[in-house]
C-alpha cells in the first residue's frame, strides 16, 4: 500500500470518527432539548388546567353564596356554564397526562367534582335556604375538590423540578457518546501521528542524511527501509544516480 | 522496544473484541432493545483503532521478551478501556468508574459486579458481558493467536507469555499444539455446558451466556439471584461439574478427553485440587447443618454449590454465604487463596503453588531433623528447582501482602473490615464476590469509587499473576 493511500485512510478514518462524534452530539442534544421542552409544555399545560378548575370552582363558590342572599335565576344557568368549564379543563388534563400519579390525582377530582356538583345543584334547586346546610353539606364537598386540585398543581410544579434535575444529569449523559469518540479520535490522533513519524518522517531523515553523508564524506550510501512504498523507490533511484554517477 | 510492533499486535486483540461487540450487537438488533446503537459504535471504534496499525506495520517474526510482555500488559489494559464503552455509551448504573470496574472484572473474569439490577440491562450487553468473561478467561492473546494463522515464531513466544509460568511446564506439548489442546478444551467444555444447561431448562441466550461465565471461571450471571434464579437441581450439578473442570489444568483435561494413556489420576496437584474441595465440601455441610439448612442433602447442595464456585474462581451463588457460620467462612475464605489448578482459566494462587508450598514445608522440617541431608523436592516423582520453589514462596507472600495492603486501603475508606479483606480477596483471586457487603447475594455498588479502582488492579494484578503486570513498571529499566 502506497503513502498516499495510508495517510489519505488515516484522515478517512479520522474525519469519520469527527463525523460520528458531531452527528451522535447534534442527535442526543436534540433528543435531549425536545425532551426538556415537551416535558415543559406538558407540566405548564397541566399546571394552567388545574388553575382553570381551581378558578371554576371558588366562582361556583361564589354563586351560591349570591343565590343565599338573592335567588336569581340566571346565577343556575351561570353554574351549568361554570360546570362546562370545569369539565373541559378536567377532560383536557386527562388528556394531558404527564405523570404516573396524575391519573389517580384527576380521577379523585373528577368524582369529587361530580358529589359536589349534585350536592350544589340540590341546594340551589331546594326550597328554603339556610347558610348551615350550605357549610355542612356542599362546602366540605368544594373543599375537599379544591384540595385535590392544588395537590394536582403541587404535583406538576414538584415533576417539573424532579424532571429539570433528571434532565440535567441526561446532558451529561448526552454529551458522553461525543466526548468518548473524540477522546478515541484523539487517542488515534497519537498512533497516526506516531506511526507518519516512523514510517514517512523518519525514512526522509534517513535518506537526507545518507545523500550529505555521500555528497560530504563519499560515505556509501547505505539507507534501509522497513516498507516497499514511495519512499523505497526514491532511495532505490537515489542509489542508481549514486551508481551512475560513480561509474561516470 | 519497537512500539510500531505492539501497536500492531494490541491492534490485533481490539478487532477480536471488536467482532465480538459486533455479535452483541447484532443480538441488541434481534432484540431491539436500547443497547443497540451503543454496541455498534463501540464496535466500530474500536474496529477502527485496531485496524489502522495493521495497515502500516507490517507482521514481524522476532519479538523480544520486553516487546512480548509491554504487548501483553498493554493489550489486557487497552482492551479494558475499549470494553467498558459499550457500557459507559448504554448510561444506567454505569458511570465511568462503575464501566471501567465492569470492563476489568469482566476480562479478569473476576465476575464481581456493581450492578444493582442485572435484569435490567438490555440482551445485547449482557451478551457482551457474558463474552468479556469468554475472551478473558482463555486469555486475550491466546485468541488472537489462533485465529491468526501466520505468526510463526512469535506465536510460541506470545502464548508462552500468556500463561501461567506454572502451567507451561505442565503442558508436553509444541506451542501450535499447545494451543489447540487449549482451545480444543476451552471450545468443547463451552459447547457441552450450553446444550447440558439448554436441555435442562435454560433458554439458549442463558445457557450460552452462563456457560461463558462458567468455563471462564468468571461468574457474570444475567439473572440478579445467579443460578440461585433457576432452583434447578440439574442446572445446579451441571454448573458444579463444569466450575471443577474448568478449574482444572487443561491439558489434563485434554487427556481425559481424548483417552490419552497418561495416568492423569496419579497427580498430586489435581489429588489436592479435588480432595481439599471435598473436605471443604464436607466440613461446611456439617457447619451449616441445622444453623441455615434443615436437612442434609440441602446443606449438601448449597455448599457444594458455594465452595466449588469460590475454588474455581468463578462466583456464581445459590446462596448468601454471607449468613453462614463463620466457621464455614472461614473455609471459603481459605478457597479465596488456594483457588483451582495452573492451566485452567481461575486464578489465585492456585494449587500448584499450595501443593509446593506443603512439600517445602515439610522439607523444611526433615532439613531440622537432618541439617545435613540434601532434600530434593519432588512432585510426581519429578524434582522441582529452587528457583521455582523460591519463586512459588516469594508470590504466596506478594499475594498476601498485596491483599493486606489493598484491604487496608479500603477500609480507609469507610468500609468495614470484613467486606474489605474479604473483596481484597475476591478480587485478586478473581474468584468474584467476597463476605459482608459484597457477599455472594450483593454488589461491589457501595465501593467508594477509590476502592473498586484499587479493586481493579487487585483484579489485573491477580490475572496477569502479580509480575506480569509489576514488570511494566520497570519497563524503562528492562535492557
Amino acid at each position: 500500500m502506497g503513502i498516499r493511500v495510508k495517510i489519505l485512510l488515516g484522515f478517512f478514518i479520522l474525519a469519520f470518527m469527527l463525523f460520528i462524534s458531531g452527528a451522535i452530539s447534534i442527535f442526543e442534544l436534540t433528543k435531549l432539548s425536545k425532551a426538556v421542552k415537551m416535558m415543559i409544555n406538558d407540566s405548564y399545560r397541566s399546571i394552567d388546567y388545574s388553575k382553570q378548575m381551581l378558578d371554576a370552582i371558588e366562582r361556583q363558590e361564589r354563586l351560591i353564596l349570591f343565590q343565599l342572599g338573592n335567588e336569581q335565576a340566571e346565577n343556575k344557568v351561570c353554574f351549568d356554564n361554570i360546570a362546562g368549564e370545569f369539565k373541559m379543563n378536567l377532560d383536557s388534563a386527562r388528556a394531558n397526562l404527564t405523570f404516573k400519579d396524575e391519573v389517580v390525582l384527576i380521577d379523585s377530582i373528577a368524582i369529587n367534582y361530580t358529589l359536589f356538583e349534585i350536592s350544589a345543584r340540590n341546594y340551589l334547586e331546594g326550597g328554603h335556604k339556610q347558610l348551615s346546610d350550605y357549610l355542612n353539606e356542599v362546602y366540605p364537598l368544594m373543599l375537599v375538590t379544591s384540595d385535590q386540585i392544588k395537590k394536582l398543581m403541587v404535583l406538576n410544579q414538584r415533576e417539573l423540578y424532579e424532571s429539570a434535575a433528571f434532565h440535567e444529569s441526561s446532558a451529561q449523559r448526552a454529551i458522553m457518546p461525543g466526548l468518548i469518540v473524540i477522546l478515541t479520535s484523539l487517542l488515534f490522533t497519537f498512533v497516526f501521528t506516531y506511526l507518519i513519524h516512523h514510517y514517512f518522517v523518519s525514512p526522509i531523515i534517513s535518506l537526507t542524511k545518507g545523500i550529505n553523508d555521500y555528497v560530504k564524506y563519499r560515505k556509501p550510501f547505505k539507507v534501509t527501509l522497513e516498507t516497499k512504498d514511495e519512499l523505497w523507490s526514491l532511495k532505490e533511484s537515489i542509489f542508481n544516480l549514486i551508481d551512475a554517477s560513480k561509474q561516470e | 522496544m519497537r512500539l510500531y510492533i505492539v501497536l500492531r499486535y494490541i491492534g490485533l486483540v481490539l478487532l477480536l473484541n471488536a467482532a465480538f461487540m459486533f455479535v452483541a450487537f447484532l443480538i441488541s438488533a434481534y432484540n431491539a432493545d436500547s443497547a443497540m446503537i451503543p454496541l455498534l459504535l463501540s464496535s466500530i471504534l474500536t474496529a477502527l483503532v485496531g485496524f489502522f496499525p495493521l495497515i502500516f506495520v507490517a507482521p514481524t517474526n522476532d519479538l523480544s521478551q520486553k516487546e512480548g510482555y509491554v504487548i501483553l500488559v498493554f493489550s489486557w489494559l487497552v482492551v479494558c478501556l475499549f470494553g467498558m464503552l459499550p457500557y459507559l455509551l448504554w448510561g444506567g448504573e454505569f458511570t465511568v468508574v462503575n464501566s471501567w470496574f465492569e470492563s476489568v472484572t469482566g476480562f479478569t473474569t473476576t465476575g464481581s459486579t456493581i450492578l444493582t439490577n442485572v435484569e435490567a440491562l438490555p440482551k445485547g450487553l449482557l451478551f457482551w458481558r457474558s463474552s468479556t468473561h469468554w475472551l478473558g478467561g482463555i486469555g486475550i492473546i491466546l485468541f488472537v493467536l489462533v485465529i491468526i494463522p501466520t505468526l510463526g515464531k512469535t506465536r510460541m513466544f506470545l502464548s508462552r507469555l500468556e500463561m501461567s509460568p506454572l502451567a507451561k511446564t505442565n503442558f508436553h506439548y509444541k506451542s501450535n499444539k499447545l494451543l489447540r489442546v487449549v482451545i480444543f478444551v476451552y471450545l468443547g467444555l463451552t459447547l457441552v455446558e450450553t446444550v447440558l444447561l439448554y436441555l435442562f431448562g435454560m433458554s439458549l441466550f442463558d445457557a450460552v451466556t452462563h456457560a461463558f461465565g462458567t468455563v471462564a471461571t468468571g461468574g457474570f450471571s444475567t439473572k440478579n439471584d445467579s443460578i440461585g434464579h433457576f432452583n434447578s437441581l440439574a442446572i445446579e450439578i451441571v454448573v458444579i461439574v463444569f466450575m471443577f473442570l474448568s478449574g482444572m489444568h487443561f491439558g489434563v483435561l485434554y487427556n481425559i478427553f481424548t483417552f490419552k494413556r497418561v495416568k492423569w489420576y496419579k497427580s498430586s496437584v489435581l489429588k489436592f485440587y479435588f480432595f481439599s474441595i471435598l473436605v471443604g465440601v464436607l466440613l461446611i455441610t456439617i457447619s451449616v447443618k441445622g444453623t441455615n439448612y434443615q436437612t442434609w442433602g440441602e446443606s449438601l447442595r448449597f455448599s457444594a454449590f458455594q465452595l466449588v464456585s469460590l475454588a474455581s474462581t468463578t462466583g456464581f451463588a445459590t446462596a448468601d454465604t454471607t449468613l453462614w457460620p463463620p466457621f464455614s467462612i472461614m473455609i471459603l475464605l481459605y478457597f479465596l487463596f488456594q483457588c483451582a489448578c495452573a492451566g485452567s482459566t481461575a486464578g489465585g494462587i492456585k494449587v500448584d503453588r499450595m501443593v509446593i508450598f506443603f512439600k517445602s514445608m515439610r522439607r523444611q522440617v526433615k532439613k531440622l531433623q537432618h541439617p545435613q541431608a540434601v532434600i530434593p523436592l519432588r512432585i510426581d516423582g519429578n524434582p522441582i528447582d529452587e528457583e521455582t520453589v523460591h519463586s512459588v514462596l516469594l508470590f504466596i507472600v506478594l499475594y498476601i501482602l498485596i491483599l493486606f495492603v489493598n484491604g487496608l486501603l479500603i477500609t480507609t475508606m469507610g468500609v468495614d473490615i470484613m467486606t474489605a479483606f474479604s473483596a481484597s480477596a475476591a478480587t485478586i483471586s478473581t474468584a468474584g464476590p467476597g463476605f459482608g457487603v459484597v457477599g455472594s447475594e450483593s454488589n461491589f455498588a457501595s465501593i467508594p469509587d477509590l476502592g473498586k479502582l484499587l479493586l481493579t488492579f487487585n483484579m489485573l494484578l491477580g490475572r496477569l499473576e502479580i509480575f506480569g503486570l509489576m514488570l511494566i513498571f520497570f519497563v524503562r529499566s528492562w535492557r
